[in-house]
């Protein structure tokens, strides 16, 4: 029937991923309004509008990827990959300046770009057939990640820079690329992780002479306020109301929830202003919703991350074709990271850090990079069986 | 299944390894979660409420003191400040933070009102530490003006307001000081009482009445429970309750006496108590050298503590309640009464004095080495003759006296309402024996029976001593506050034979007829008493207490007092004698024709003398 070969597509694409991809903007948007129904701008007491608007057009960006094929967007991976680079770039030369750090440019952030704009490259590079999967291909490999990497952390931004790692080496893994040299420079990864923290807690530790201290505080390769998060995460009680503030607030706010919440736009923590009101419809959202909707919410949050996660990963294994799965598996990771280090951060799991929860923190750039992605994963579940590799 | 095979870049269980690991952090999440929000869900509960409920503790108005006749003693006024709460003021980061908002602050608002501020870094810092949520007055008793002139720029202010603080106020002055005590600003509790977040600070009593009654007074604190915001702003009350006001106390005391003893007593240094007979009120208790309250609340300057610490006349000790004198010979009415009944003496007994008793180690002798003749008990008691009460208790032993002595209150607590009485002191053998590892002997007794020795009582002892002869044998607890009990709490009845306190009475009615108390005479009534000169110190100069007891009127007695005057010049007739005459003019009116102040009696008590007296009962 001609309905339904015209509308066919549309029957292939993966309907839980959708459906919990629309659920959880649903949950975005009621968050997004119950963080800011006590700011005093109109602008920002509307941003659940905005958030809702470009879930609606992040819907129809995503239909419109889900109808092309993913390999006709993959081959102007390098133009965007080089335009996402241009405009980091341009962010470290005329980005707008806050909190010491330039992130914007023209009202984007070009560093969730430069998440998409890797995965794209890296699927193409290690997914051909004919990939040799050799030291060679690592090394590619990780020039390609380092650029964008090496950009965002002059932002300075180090939460989202580290988010690209485990994504690197999740494709890394799937495609089997060099297992040796991969599981060897994960090894030197934590060696670096644990020295660093080793360094803070020397540097913490009232044992060691204040001249001391302050040599290891310069030897360390972060900037003070980086240093500052990593100590208030290690040391929360060190200073409540200065450094630790967001932290302990966070806490107080998820844990106060309890199991079935204080009921919608009855958060305390957010109404009384103890949850900073310029992190609470963004970094922090998940804090606001656990407290007004309990455990009981904060499941149904993992529950919709679930539905995403695996039928991602569901249409990367049954996928024909290894850029269209690297490509799965890239979105799914960078979701994951996401999603872990953000309520990890509210729940004092892990330190705290500038990244947003998908597809319901407040924030453009990301959530129409993250609906863009997921038109790709689409894409794949829709065209990655029936087409034919390329190569 | 068919697509497996197909490519070669698969293996089939990487995906599934990540999804496994998805799951295994989603997990992990969800664990933590379900510790946050279930398990440790009240703890952090709790640490919200914290951070986010205040108690207000509204203290209750302080009740107010009235003397008898309704005049306000102790009054309350309100105390506007200019206050500075540091909470509104916080600052992200460390505390200096706060601190130099606070001190900006303070300055701005300095420059508002023109004056400068007093407080300094240091005692911004310390507030800060130990009492962050209360409000930090800066500016005391702002005037209107100035009041006017913030209210205008006040939103130029935040963390500064307006407070209202209680004060304590003694209108009448200094006037029975001793018996109010005072109020001081209470101290603010540490903040580590998590009931109390943030109190407004009432007063509390720190001496006297005040203290006694600090509860009655005080009333019941309300509170408010109140939910801030991060700024520290009021969001919402959550419930409350109001402050019960503070009960009234009204005082026996009578402020015309009291002010006429007072200023009877001023110059010397001495105390006075007032008694109704009838009912152990206290119409009026007054220490000299005194203070103005005033100066103590809400806490004396540290000069004032100062001058207070360094003046030798104790100035805050309460001398009619605390002190501890040496009765003297008022004491040998008690000595009279004990003859008479144990010791089962008649005014039959009589002693011929020579002047000089002769007693080891020390002889004994009468006042201006004065020879009375032979005296029975009442001329004995009217001329103050140490042989004859020496010779007596030498005969009926020490027993009996301590026995009298105990039955009318003396060392023991007279338990009036005042805190940190003295029970006073009447040595016995025991208490000598380990003191000075010495028997008693006759010497001691007949030292007692002059009241001296050891033998110690407080000036309010003696006059409840004073009134239960007055009132024929009821010892009564002495009561500050008025009760409704028309006739008092009687502690214990001393039961005497009608002529044994006749006899003592009779003694003590010619005293101010015509003996050793006549300089009580002036006044419109009949009074009876008792003189005592009490020597103490040693070396060249010999000090001596001046007493006198008395009650009046003397056929029908209504009051009782006692007087000591510390370190007279004279006799406890001419020091403490004319004390006791202004009391009783206060009470009865003044005589309408003035006593001769010199004449009646003035020699040495004779034949005459006691001829007249036989001729008199």
């Amino acid at each position: 029937m001609n309905t339904s070969k015209s509308f066919g597509w549309m029957l292939r694409m993966n309907m839980t991923l959708l459906a919990s991809i629309i659920g959880a903007l649903l949950v975005g948007v009621a968050f997004v309004y119950s963080a800011c129904s006590i700011r005093e701008a109109d602008a920002l007491r509307r941003l659940y509008l905005l958030h809702a608007q470009m879930g609606v057009i992040g819907l129809l960006i995503c239909f419109g990827l889900a109808y092309m094929n993913y390999q006709d967007i993959l081959r102007a991976r390098w133009l965007f990959y080089a335009g996402t680079l241009a405009l980091l770039a341009l962010t470290l030369l005329i980005g707008d300046k806050t909190m010491g750090a330039r992130r914007w440019v023209a009202g984007i952030q070009p560093s969730e770009l430069a998440k998409l704009a890797t995965i794209l490259v890296l699927a193409e590079w290690l997914g051909r057939r004919d990939a040799s999967k050799g030291i060679g291909m690592y090394l590619g490999a990780l020039a390609l990640t380092a650029a964008p990497m090496a950009l965002i952390l002059m932002q300075p931004d180090l939460g989202t820079t580290l988010v690209f790692l485990p994504t690197v080496f999740a494709m890394l893994f799937v495609a089997r690329v060099s297992p040796r040299a991969v599981l060897a420079t994960i090894g030197a990864a934590v060696l670096v992780l644990v020295l660093v923290l080793g360094l803070i807690v020397a540097s913490e530790s009232e044992d060691v002479s204040a001249p001391t201290r302050a040599r290891i505080q310069k030897m360390l390769p972060l900037s003070a306020y980086q240093r500052d998060r990593l100590v208030v995460f290690l040391y929360p009680d060190h200073d409540p109301f200065g450094r630790g503030w967001n932290k302990r607030q966070s806490e107080i706010a998820v844990g106060s929830g309890g199991l079935w919440g204080k009921g919608y736009l009855k958060g305390d923590q957010n109404l009384l202003g103890y949850l900073p009101a310029s992190v609470a419809s963004n970094d922090f959202i998940f804090s606001v919703l656990a407290e007004e909707t309990g455990f009981v919410g904060s499941l149904i949050v993992l529950l919709l991350a679930v539905g995403i996660l695996l039928p991602t990963l569901a249409v990367a294994y049954v996928c024909q074709d290894g850029a269209g799965r690297l490509l799965c598996v890239g979105v799914a990771t960078v979701t994951f990271c996401h999603l872990f280090v953000n309520i990890g951060m509210t729940i004092g799991l892990l330190p705290v850090t500038g990244v947003p929860l998908p597809f319901i923190s407040s924030g453009r750039t990301f959530l129409l990079t993250m609906m863009t992605a997921y038109g790709l994963v689409q894409s794949v579940a829709v065209h990655g069986r029936e087409t034919a590799p390329r190569f | 299944m068919e697509f497996r095979g197909t490519t070669q870049t698969f293996d089939g269980w990487r995906i599934p390894l990540l999804g496994i690991g998805f799951a295994i952090g989603i997990a992990i999440l969800g664990w933590r979660l379900h510790d946050v929000q279930v398990t440790r869900s009240s703890a952090f509960a709790g640490r919200q409420n914290r951070q986010s409920i205040r108690r207000v503790l509204l203290p209750s108005p302080r009740g107010r003191i009235y003397d008898r006749r309704g005049v306000c003693l102790a009054d309350n006024r309100p105390n506007p400040c200019l206050a500075v709460f540091m909470e509104e003021l916080r600052r992200p980061g460390g505390w200096a933070n706060t601190i130099d908002a606070v001190e900006a602050q303070l300055d701005a608002v300095a420059a508002i009102i023109g004056q400068p501020r007093t407080l300094t870094r240091e005692e911004i810092a310390t507030h800060v530490r130990k009492r962050l949520p209360l409000p930090l007055p800066v500016w005391q008793n702002v005037d209107e003006r100035t009041l006017a002139r913030f209210e205008e720029r006040v939103v130029a202010a935040p963390g500064v307001d307006v407070y209202v603080q209680p004060e304590r106020v003694y209108p009448q002055g200094s006037l029975a000081a001793h018996v109010l005590g005072y109020a001081g600003r209470e101290r603010p509790e540490p903040v580590n009482d998590e009931r109390y977040h943030f109190m407004l600070l009432g007063m509390c009593g720190r001496a006297g009445i005040e203290a006694q009654y600090n509860d009655a007074l005080e009333g019941v604190p309300g509170c408010r429970l109140i939910r801030v915001d991060v700024s520290g702003y009021r969001r919402l009350d959550l419930t409350g309750t109001d402050p019960k006001p503070g009960r009234d106390v009204t005082l026996t005391i009578d402020n015309v006496v009291q002010r006429e003893l007072e200023r009877a007593l001023a110059g010397q240094v001495g105390a006075g108590v007032v008694l109704d007979v009838r009912n152990g009120d206290v119409l009026a208790l007054a220490s000299a050298p005194t203070f103005d309250p005033n100066e103590m609340t809400p806490a004396p300057t540290r000069a004032r503590w100062e001058a207070i610490r360094r003046d030798p006349g104790d100035i805050l000790f309460n001398r009619a309640v605390q002190g501890r004198y040496p009765p003297g010979s008022t004491f040998k009415v008690i000595v009279g009464l004990a003859a008479m009944g144990e010791g089962g003496f008649t005014m039959a007994d009589t002693y011929t004095c020579h002047g000089i008793y002769d007693m080891k180690p020390r002889p004994i002798r009468c006042s201006h080495n004065a020879q009375h003749g032979t005296v029975s008990l009442q001329q004995a008691l009217q001329v103050s003759c140490n042989g004859y009460f020496c010779q007596t208790a030498a005969q009926i032993g020490a027993e009996p006296i301590r026995q009298m002595a105990h039955e009318l209150g003396l060392g023991a607590v007279t338990g009036i309402d005042l805190p940190e009485e003295y029970a006073g002191l009447v040595p016995d053998a025991e208490r000598k024996r380990t003191l000075y590892h010495d028997a008693w002997r006759v010497g001691d007794t007949c030292l007692m029976s002059i009241g001296q020795g050891d033998l110690l009582v407080s000036p309010l002892q003696m006059a409840v001593a004073t009134a239960t002869i007055a009132n024929g044998g009821r010892v009564l607890r002495p009561r500050i506050v008025q009760s409704e009990a028309p006739g008092g709490s009687v502690v214990r009845t001393v039961l005497w034979r009608p002529e044994q306190l006749a006899v003592i009475r009779r003694g003590m009615e010619d005293a101010v007829s015509h003996g050793t108390a006549r300089h009580v005479l002036g006044s419109a009534v009949t009074a009876a008493g008792k003189t005592g000169t009490a020597e103490y110190g040693t070396g060249v100069r010999l000090k001596k207490y001046a007493w006198m007891i008395a009650y009046a009127p003397a056929d029908n007695p209504a009051v009782a007092m006692a007087i000591v005057i510390e370190d007279a010049a004279d006799t406890g007739g001419t020091a403490a004698g004319p004390i006791v005459r202004r009391v009783l003019s206060a009470l009865f009116g003044a005589a309408e024709t003035p006593p001769p102040t010199e004449g009646r009696g003035a020699a040495a008590p004779s034949a005459d003398a006691h001829a007249a007296t036989g001729g008199q009962t």
